[in-house]
């Protein structure tokens, strides 16, 4: 295997190629992965003579060696220009790794990696079942990914599962569990999983980001021999060596994974809800949910206490259809099921139309600016395809918005 | 359980790393298995005069994740750095701390330079081996190799004696890039084209026993001095009664003869061109076709030979450019000058303008080497590119086109080149000098001096 920029192919490939098929009479490579190239901000060469070039030691010690190893394997084979934000993204991405697994590791007396899951998957918990799911699913696509040298892909979808189902779901679903004051098996075990998915997620994560990967592992309480691929046998406890996940096939279920789908939504569209008419974090809210569907029914009902928690709810009702007062905020789910936010008591309406109608004005009065300029041609032949762009699309925006400002008045009509 | 607050990358890094290669965990002997499967990678050695810098960081990047993925999944992995010994690089800066001292390495002589390189190289020349312990590569640090090491000298040798004794290894008189700055022979990929505004001149040459005059268009009119003919287009209307007639050469003083040649562009310039077979490529390739003789104009400071006249002898090329020039304008022969963008081809490591000059090179003949790499990559897709589309077809192509290599370099820092030469003129290419006095049957040999193209190793 060989790993090269552009302009080397032409040389070492070739004669490589050449010698080790006359002395050795075989080709020296199976495969030959041409790697893409990094340009400068405006698209151009680095290059000494043009002192634009970025010192991947300094992106280190600003960010952290692991969070520039993320860019760069996702640039892979295409040309792309470098921009720093990327890196503080990922450095974002390292700190939310390391705080979930602060939380996991503070609540984690009782517990240890390896434990927690029941013998009898049929006995597993929903979100448990899920985030198993998940977790192998991962495996699945990164393993794959790997090996063919799509590293775009394999770094897109750890970021995913770390960020979104990992830090963000799981760790929430499973909170009041891990936290609970008294101390219980039952809470051992929740703590036991997170445990155990945690360091399995960290060994998925080790080849792109091999530092936190290590530093955290060695936390884990019940890491050693047992997490070691056999082929290390008897060598000492380091992530390096761990045996990478393969991802089990009998453990992904796509039916738990669309039930704690249907619920991710359901709390997402309320949280978006509860921000949206500006409802104070501290402030419980009654909750309508309407589900024709039955077996999804099912799934809120089973997961009322949690959605209700999540959503600062003060009472969940769930029923076949749905029947919203009119001052209420709602919002459509798939499988055709609604919610809604009764609003009646927890928000002023005459304030609040009061807001909504200066926002509207505000958002009037730039949609006119921005017409004006889009309409003259001077401006939009002279000015940079970008800026014109921008334009259009903060036009796009504020229709969005004003046509959900209205939505939102109509609501708190008097 | 004590866990910071934050995250500290430079304290984590600097440990871990540490305790990986102290504990061997790069090396393949940790894996116990003895059925693992192999997976290996060669670095592409950076050159020992380098700093990290992102295009590095990137493929080294890439490599780890696939050598760690590898090695979690129970593989016996083996990724080998190592440096290259990149030679006129490092004989530059070798020189230039020299040159802080008031010595060159003329003062040193060639065995103490050598000394001086080697001692940089053990001081300064592994920085980029520190860099790459920042970025987390987890290659095996006990089996890092250099270019010059001692196995790896050895299996050069070794290849240019068998190459040589197949015959795709010669010496010979060749067209080569040649840097006057440097004094030294260039590859194709030591030499950059670069985009240039410049003139055309359109020079005038009368026919012998006419008033007819053919003109000619080119970048270069110094080198008019050493044209041995004039090449048109068989298909070429305009030419056609022109072929075989004969051309008085201005300033040079000597006939020049009109020849046929398909490989005149007719749409370029006026559709003649001046045939200078010692100091353009493709005169030189022509020059061979119609057996023209070869003058020597140009020498290798970029200065004209006496064979460029009286008038021109000793001018730097570019004096004589204009003095060229100035002359025709004299004699009413020059037609006119216009401007005109074209690439000119200048030395990677100081900019200077290339000269085409024919030298006495070893060169490696390519086209019987490429055979089988074609029919593998054509027949069966081997290496397979990724991504596919385009590189498989520029390296097709690229094999498919290649040139006579030019091995030597006029360098002192590299591998010297494995020929000895007798007294009475012979050639002697051998494994080592004690080979070579052997196979010469005489202790009174003189090795050549100059060394291999890096890229060899």
């Amino acid at each position: 295997m060989l790993i090269t920029a552009r302009d080397i192919i032409f040389l070492w490939v070739s004669r490589m190629m050449m010698t080790g098929m006359k002395f050795a009479g075989e080709k020296a490579f199976e495969d030959v992965f041409i790697t893409g190239t990094i340009f400068d901000k405006h698209g151009q060469r680095m290059s000494k003579s043009k002192n634009n070039g970025v010192d991947p030691l300094e992106i280190f010690d600003k960010y952290g060696v692991d969070a520039t190893r993320l860019v760069l394997a996702s640039i892979e084979t295409t040309d792309t220009r470098w921009n720093e934000n990327q890196v503080e993204s990922y450095r974002n991405f390292a700190n939310k790794i390391w705080n979930a697994a602060r939380f996991c590791l503070m609540n984690s007396e009782g517990a240890r990696v390896g434990e927690g899951f029941d013998q009898n998957r049929a006995n597993w918990a929903l979100h448990d079942r899920w985030i198993m799911s998940r977790l192998n699913r991962t495996a699945r696509v990164v393993g794959e990914a790997i090996e063919k040298y799509q590293f775009h892909l394999a770094v897109q979808t750890l970021y995913h599962f770390f960020w979104d189902d990992f830090c963000d779901w799981y760790i929430e679903l499973t909170k009041s569990e891990v936290t609970a004051t008294e101390e219980s098996p039952a809470r051992d075990a929740a703590r036991s999983r997170v445990l155990t998915v945690l360091e399995q997620a960290l060994r998925l994560l080790h080849p792109f980001m091999p530092f936190i990967t290590e530093e955290l592992w060695q936390m884990l309480p019940g890491i050693g021999e047992r997490q070691l691929h056999p082929a290390y046998a008897g060598a000492p406890s380091t992530i390096m060596l761990a045996a990478y996940p393969q991802g089990q096939d009998e453990l992904i279920d796509e039916r738990a994974e669309g039930e704690v789908q249907a619920i991710i939504e359901l709390v997402s569209r309320v949280r978006n809800i509860r921000s949206e008419m500006n409802i104070k974090p501290g402030e419980a809210v009654p909750l309508l949910v309407g589900a024709p569907d039955e077996k999804l029914r099912a799934v809120f009902e089973a997961g009322a206490s949690q959605i209700a928690r999540l959503v600062r709810a003060s009472s969940i009702s769930i029923t076949e259809n749905l029947d919203a007062p009119r001052a209420s905020a709602r919002a459509v789910l798939a499988g055709g099921a609604e919610v809604s936010v009764p609003l009646e008591g927890l928000i002023d309406f005459a304030q609040e139309r009061e807001r909504l109608r200066k926002e509207e004005e505000k958002l009037a009065k730039e949609a006119e600016r921005l017409r004006g300029q889009l309409a003259n041609e001077n401006f939009v032949a002279r000015a940079p395809a970008e800026k014109v762009a921008e334009l259009r699309q903060r036009m796009a925006d504020i229709e969005q918005r004003t046509g959900a400002l209205r939505q939102s008045m109509e609501a708190f009509a008097e | 359980m004590d866990i910071p607050k934050t995250y500290d990358p430079k304290q984590a890094e600097e440990r871990h790393y540490a305790n990986w290669e102290a504990g061997g965990y790069f090396a393949p002997e940790i894996n116990r298995d003895p059925d693992a499967p192999v997976y290996s990678i060669v670095i592409p050695p950076p050159n020992v005069t380098g700093s990290l810098h992102m295009g590095h960081a990137l493929q080294h990047t890439l490599m780890d994740v696939l050598t760690r993925f590898k090695r979690m999944s129970g593989y016996r992995t083996l990724w080998v750095p190592g440096e290259d010994h990149a030679g006129i690089s490092t004989q530059i800066v070798v020189e230039r701390e020299l040159k802080k001292e008031g010595a060159s390495r003329h003062d040193l002589g060639r065995e103490k330079f050598l000394e001086r390189v080697w001692k940089w190289r053990h001081e300064s020349g592994s920085r980029i081996m520190q860099q790459m312990r920042r970025e987390g590569a987890s290659v095996d640090w006990s089996r890092q190799r250099f270019t010059m090491d001692e196995g790896l000298s050895r299996a050069v040798n070794e290849f240019f004696v068998r190459c040589y004794e197949e015959n795709l290894i010669y010496h010979g008189e060749g067209m080569i890039n040649w840097c006057p700055k440097d004094q030294t022979a260039l590859s194709d990929l030591e030499v950059d084209k670069e985009a240039q505004a410049g003139k055309l001149y359109y020079l005038q040459y009368p026919v012998k026993d006419s008033d007819r005059r053919v003109t000619v268009a080119t970048t270069r009119p110094e080198t008019m001095l050493g044209d041995t003919a004039v090449a048109v287009n068989p298909a070429d209307e305009r030419y056609r009664e022109l072929v075989g007639a004969t051309l008085l050469l201005p300033l040079a003083g000597r006939e020049i003869p009109v020849v046929a040649d398909e490989f005149v562009d007719p749409e370029f310039g006026t559709g003649a061109v001046k045939v200078t077979p010692a100091h353009d490529p493709n005169d030189y390739a022509m020059g061979l076709r119609h057996e023209l003789p070869l003058v020597k104009v140009i020498d290798q400071h970029a200065r004209m030979t006496a064979d460029a006249g009286a008038e021109f002898e000793g001018l730097d090329r570019y004096e004589a450019r204009e003095k060229v020039v100035a002359k025709f304008e004299e004699i009413g022969l020059l037609e006119k000058v216009s401007d005109y963008e074209f690439s000119i081809s200048k030395c990677g490591r100081c900019r200077t303008v290339v000269e085409p000059l024919i030298s006495l090179q070893w060169f490696c003949r390519q086209a019987e080497l490429a055979r089988r790499p074609l029919d593998l990559v054509r027949d069966r897709h081997e290496p397979r590119f990724v991504p596919e589309n385009p590189y498989e077809k520029v390296y097709t192509n690229w094999l498919e086109n290649l040139h006579d290599w030019t091995l030597s370099r006029q360098l002192w820092w590299g591998h010297r080149i494995p020929a000895w030469y007798t007294e009475d003129g012979r050639t002697i290419v051998a494994r080592s000098e004690a080979e070579a006095r052997e196979s010469a049957g005489t202790d009174r040999l003189t090795q050549d001096p100059d060394v291999l193209d890096a890229r060899l190793a």
